[in-house]
């Protein structure tokens, strides 16, 4: 019982939602960057919605199944082929021993996640199955999968009956990205010309992006001085602005303490949105208020619960 | 009773930063780290952890209901009464550091811009108990205070892509330990054989706030025999 890796891929791990209670001391939550595919794909398979999935980043996986179970893949798009047969995203399979699930071309967004039906049968790391791969803290047995790995899981019901998405609940991946933000705590340090190209100007994600953060290129950014920081708290979404100019937004492995400025804050209910961000792939930022992204993010939760059914 | 000033902003859908006005020093830490130790005791609403900086307290909440008006208020009113405990009974952790230019690659060159002898860099480093300010930055690194400021040097200008667990380093007036391979911008004078954050281990990393840390020189021998 369990699942083997043939090619690793690029960057492939394990995810759940990721850990908290932490970070006093330097451990950030890691976690599915795309949460709410992470999401999707364990209810495709009937699992809670925070279990563990294989997060694929560019480059997909090449994997064994070595015991029947159920899996159904979400988030980016690739070529994807079951036995050389091609499936695709957004519905469940039933998988046998011996079958072989292999991941081709990207045709959009940055990183899919396969969900399978049987319990992963390895001990949780500081209270979850996430790898870390920044700091290298993993339930598994590298942070990023090796060649070979055998990912160990428990028996599972050998057939499921076949869940499809609720196209409601399908989020079309964009080479355009708009988050919505809120100020940062040093935006008013910004220049006024710097205030405008951040909210009203398109950045380009550079390919050194990584689960710590996604660097962006685009219009250079301007504080009205220098201004040296103290060392201070950075959260997961914080848009921090380096003396290059070029904002870093953080992400899931992102650092608890930095000493940037932070221009700006994704809200809560847009950070899923930033794990399909591919390099080359343009992000804009929208400012809203405290209160809107409050509402925002109880919108989404209802959202998702109305239309997925829980057992 | 001493007052810190403070004041409460917002830094997200779902945390708020607490910002103190007067420089880092040894008061405002205990204070800060007090304050943390007492956060469960408040029975805060929708919190869920927090993060210790120098001048600042970071406090997370679930984003969702998070009414964040209330936080504010309830937050200012602990803060404003809150008279900070002497509880901590810091410890004194030593840290075996072996300093050699066969596992520390910028010994020499410091020694060197500083125009002293490897000697008298390893009594200037070893002398001080430097007190730990707060975890963060990569897991199990530890801020240190009480750098000797003959031995500062400002960061390289180009970072090292990869700089090996247990190398330890002066950055401007910071000295620290790498936990774990990370990049930096460093100037590595040792390095430790002794792992200073494990997952699995209860609590993972070897030092609380307001510990103290004392770092004894080891020889190259030393070090490679070493047994965690």
């Amino acid at each position: 019982m369990s699942i083997k890796v043939l090619k690793p891929g690029l960057q492939t791990s394990i995810q759940d939602l990721g850990r908290s209670g932490f970070r006093h001391l330097g451990v950030s939550q890691a976690g599915a960057i795309d949460s709410y595919h992470l999401k999707l794909a364990n209810w495709l398979v009937s699992k809670p919605l925070d279990s563990a999935c294989i997060e694929s980043y560019l480059i997909g996986p090449v994997i064994e199944f070595q015991s029947n179970m159920t899996i159904a893949i979400t988030g980016a798009e690739f070529e994807m082929y079951l036995n050389n047969t091609p499936i695709s995203n957004n519905r469940s399979y039933n998988v046998h021993s011996s079958d072989r699930l292999e991941f081709g071309k990207l045709i959009s967004g940055a990183r899919a996640y396969i969900a399978f039906s049987a319990a992963l049968n390895c001990q949780t790391v500081m209270t979850c199955y996430s790898s870390d791969t920044t700091s290298g803290i993993a339930a598994t047995q590298t942070p990023t999968l090796s060649v070979g790995e055998i990912i160990s899981t428990l028996d599972s019901i050998d057939e499921l009956p076949i869940r499809t998405l609720p196209k409601e609940l399908v989020i079309p991946n964009q080479k355009n990205i708009i988050v919505r933000v809120i100020k940062g705590l040093e935006y008013s340090r910004l220049t006024k010309k710097s205030k405008q190209i951040l909210f009203e100007s398109t950045f380009k994600v550079d390919a050194n992006s990584n689960r710590m953060g996604l660097r962006l290129n685009g219009e250079h950014l301007e504080l009205k001085e220098q201004h040296e920081m103290v060392s201070s708290p950075i959260v997961h979404g914080t848009i921090q602005l380096p003396k290059s100019g070029q904002p870093i937004i953080a992400l899931n492995e992102g650092q608890t303490i930095g000493g940037y400025p932070r221009v700006a804050q994704v809200i809560s209910a847009d950070l899923h949105l930033l794990g399909q961000a591919a390099p080359n792939s343009k992000i804009s930022f929208y400012p809203i208020t405290i209160d809107k992204a409050a509402t925002l993010q109880k919108h989404k939760t209802d959202f998702l619960k109305e239309h997925i059914t829980y057992f | 009773m001493l007052f810190h000033n403070f004041s409460i902003h917002i830094n997200s859908d779902c945390s708020l930063l607490v910002q103190f006005e007067e420089k880092p020093n040894l008061k405002l830490t205990e204070f800060i780290h007090s304050f943390i130790a007492s956060i469960p005791q408040l029975n805060l609403k929708s919190y869920t952890e927090s993060v210790a900086a120098y001048q600042s307290i970071l406090l997370i909440f679930d984003p969702l209901n998070w009414n964040y008006q209330e936080s504010i208020k309830q937050l200012e009113q602990c803060l404003s009464k809150f008279e900070p405990s002497k509880f901590f009974e810091p410890k004194i952790i030593k840290i075996p550091v072996c300093y050699d230019s066969r596992v520390a690659k910028d010994l020499t060159a410091f020694c060197e811009v500083k125009n002293i002898s490897i000697k008298e860099l390893i009594a200037l480093h070893t002398k001080p108990s430097y007190r730990v300010e707060m975890l963060g930055f990569l897991p199990g690194f530890l801020y240190l205070f009480g750098l000797n400021e003959k031995i500062s040097l400002p960061r390289k200008s180009v970072p090292d892509v990869k700089i090996p667990a247990g190398s330890v380093a002066i950055g401007g007036t910071q000295t620290g330990i790498y936990p774990i391979d990370s990049p930096g911008g460093w100037h590595i004078i040792g390095r430790t054989p002794i792992s200073l954050f494990t997952p699995k281990q209860k609590p993972p990393a070897i030092a609380n706030p307001l510990d103290f840390i004392q770092f004894e020189a080891i020889s190259y021998d030393e070090y490679l025999n070493y047994v965690d």
